[in-house]
């Protein structure tokens, strides 16, 4: 009962220190247990030239609401990092905050299309087609879920299984998913932006998850869940890019773990890279590469002259070997610019799915 | 290459073992037919099934329907031999649907209103497929990513099913577990139905394939060996099987001596007699196969009534009423 009062107690805490203010009411039949559904997109239809300013001023409200709720979030977060020591960290690209304004985010990028009417003809196929998906993926974790009572190691094994299905369907009909149905290109903006809706809300319920895993039990170590889970519990830290703080945190907790065996060198330097780029604007072992000019390189690195020097310390092949191997399996070419991506880890899933810019 | 040429001996062995060999598929369906299993794609070949066909294309529909009962009933002549030889003589094996892949998937085809016309059929179908396709990806994706946890057999076997559990889940779309898919038309519901189904037909004699070679090398996988549960999905993948009821009684008569060792579950033991009594006598023990009766879930034909709830309760499992209340809740209407 008393731990009860204290979990609410904090979340009061918790609340009133982001200070959200409620969202717009053009959003609010959008709203669905906390979480936004993007319905038929009327919320966007200020968007659209064939709005009237009434709907427009609407849409704007939504878009303002959204910007200052992350603006505060990334004040916030500015300051917990600079207690932590990094005091001048980028980010820029980071959507920390209350779900439904970075949800908000997640809208199809469809500049071709004018009109909402227009949009409306292009919906009804995509929205279909993303809704089955994501009834696929409830049910295929519905399916895996551990019984009650389940151990550490069956929960880490089982809890990506949601987050891998989105994260998949992202590359839909870029010939990364060959037999990935088709849509038209507006359909597949509409699919990636649905598809985007859940995932935000997927990543931060794992991360919520895994942080009251990590605060009960520690950082979860080999001996004690194995490898397999291990590499999950990893999993997703990497992709809890909208909490640098507690990815900082992990990465700290694991650091020790590296010389006892207790962790995964490669998952370590992965994750190194992820937060140092955020914090410091620079990696150290070139894990997160991009494509420019259907060029791939790394992103700035700490130290060029001993980056293969610190990828061997981690187990990783030379940058070169990495980036012809990325290379072969998935070409920059037919990816849109700038994606940045890293591929492997020890997990054997398709980890660096999601880009961060 | 020596054992590419063996098997392709013993199959030569099998087809004549059977009686009649299954003949060839008409050709109005060879282009839905790849690599052994049948795509039904844009369902051009039911074309004859709607009022508005002309004579010829009703004439391809009836070429179809009657090689596929010959496909099925001359595979049923080949069972009921491989049956007799294990003292089981004159199976029922009456809605049983054994043979090819490719029979049994195009049987499963949509049931449709024949008053109905085509191109009304065929505008359905077009937004039905994309949904079954995007159902389908997001299934060998789930079944990908939530690939075996090592090599061992229980961690293959614990993997095994994802897949025929997420689609048979789908196939009361809209309803039940499925109940959060997305609201389809009474067509295109049936459409995606259809084509579920003939991917649980694939992914049933797939892994009916992959167990049978497991249980020939290694025996039936015991709980001591692989643990509770992968020994329920070894178990879960026989008793999804039905295409294939001699493999279905080789691993009962396995089971049955193993019960007594609480190296298998009673209750799954249970559920796979019954199973396949239906086929072979008609009759089941313990009321655990169900069909629908006027829209309600109620047990198939049973041996011995005044027993079953006795029977259920030795084989540790909840009452008859019980049970059919859980299926109501679970599956919806039928």
């Amino acid at each position: 009962m008393i731990r009860r009062c204290l979990a609410l107690s904090l979340c009061a805490l918790v609340l009133c220190a982001a200070d959200a203010p409620p969202p717009p009411a053009a959003l609010e039949p959008y709203i669905k247990d906390g979480r936004l559904d993007p319905g038929d997109y009327g919320w966007i239809k200020g968007r659209f030239q064939d709005a009237t300013s009434e709907e427009a001023a609407a849409f704007r409200a939504i878009i303002d609401w959204s910007t200052a709720c992350r603006e505060s979030a990334l004040t916030e977060l500015r300051a917990e990092l600079a207690t932590k020591g990094f005091a001048t960290a980028a980010v820029e690209n980071v959507f920390p905050g209350p779900l439904l304004c970075s949800q908000v985010a997640s809208q199809p990028m469809v500049a071709d299309i004018t009109s909402f009417a227009a949009f409306q003809q292009e919906l009804a196929a995509p929205r279909v087609v993303a809704d089955t998906y994501l009834a696929a993926v409830r049910l295929a974790e519905d399916d895996t879920r551990p019984g009650a009572g389940a151990d550490l190691r069956r929960q880490l094994e089982a809890r990506p299984l949601g987050e891998q299905l989105l994260r998949h369907a992202f590359t839909w009909g870029r010939g990364l998913e060959p037999d990935s149905p088709n849509l038209t290109p507006a359909g597949r903006a509409i699919f990636q932006a649905r598809i985007s809706v859940a995932a935000v809300a997927r990543d931060r319920a794992n991360t919520e998850w895994l942080k009251g895993v990590v605060a009960e039990h520690g950082w979860p170590r080999i001996s004690q869940v194995g490898e397999h889970a291990s590499n999950q519990a990893w999993l997703l830290v990497q992709h809890a890019d909208h909490d640098p703080v507690f990815q900082l945190d992990a990465l700290r907790l694991m650091e020790p773990m590296i010389a006892e065996g207790e962790v995964s060198k490669q998952n370590y330097a992965y994750l190194y890279d992820r937060i140092m780029l955020k914090l410091a604007g620079k990696q150290r072992y070139a894990t997160q590469v991009r494509c420019q000019d259907d060029v791939r390189s790394p992103l700035p690195l700490e130290d060029e002259a001993t980056v293969d020097q610190s990828r061997a310390a981690m187990g990783l092949p030379p940058v070169k070997e990495y980036i012809d191997q990325f290379n072969r399996s998935i070409p920059c070419a037919g990816l849109p610019e700038n994606t940045i991506r890293s591929q492997g880890g020890s997990s054997g899933n398709t980890a660096g799915g999601s880009g961060t810019g | 290459m020596m054992l590419r040429y063996a098997g392709l001996c013993l199959a030569a062995l099998c087809l004549c073992a059977a009686d009649e060999p299954s003949p060839p598929p008409p050709e109005t369906l060879a282009p839905y037919i790849a690599e052994g299993a049948f795509d039904p794609g844009d369902f051009a070949w039911m074309k004859g099934r709607f009022a508005d066909a002309d004579e010829p294309t009703k004439a391809d529909v009836r070429a179809i329907d009657q090689w596929l009962v010959q496909c099925i009933e001359s595979a049923k002549v080949g069972v009921r031999q491989e049956l007799a030889a294990r003292g089981y003589r004159d199976a029922k094996l009456e809605t049983t649907l054994v043979g090819p892949l490719v029979c049994r998937q195009a049987f499963m085809r949509p049931n449709v209103d024949a008053t109905d016309t085509y191109a009304v059929f065929a505008q359905e179908a077009a937004a039905a497929v994309p949904v079954a396709e995007a159902y389908l990806f997001a299934v060998r994706v789930a079944q990908e990513a939530g690939g075996p946890r090592g090599p061992g057999l229980a961690e293959q076997l614990l993997a095994r099913p994802l897949a025929e559990q997420v689609v048979r889940t789908a196939v009361s779309w809209g309803e039940g577990m499925a109940a959060g898919a997305p609201e389809l038309t009474p067509i295109a519901r049936e459409i995606v139905r259809s084509r579920l189904m003939g991917e649980i037909a694939a992914l049933d004699t797939a892994n009916a394939l992959w167990l049978k070679d497991i249980v020939a090398r290694e025996g039936w996988p015991e709980v001591s060996a692989v643990g509770e549960k992968a020994a329920d999905e070894a178990w879960l993948l026989v008793q999804h099987a039905d295409h294939d009821p001699v493999f279905q009684l080789d691993a009962l008569l396995l089971m049955e001596p193993l019960v007594a060792q609480r190296e298998v579950s009673p209750r799954n033991f249970a559920y796979l007699y019954d199973r396949v009594m239906l086929k072979l006598a008609g009759k089941q023990r313990y009321a655990t196969q169900f069909t629908c009766i006027d829209g309600k879930w109620g047990p198939q034909p049973i041996e011995d009534e005044a027993a079953v709830d006795r029977l259920r309760r030795e084989a540790q499992m909840e009452t008859l009423a019980e049970n059919v209340a859980r299926m109501d809740a679970s599956y919806g209407r039928c």
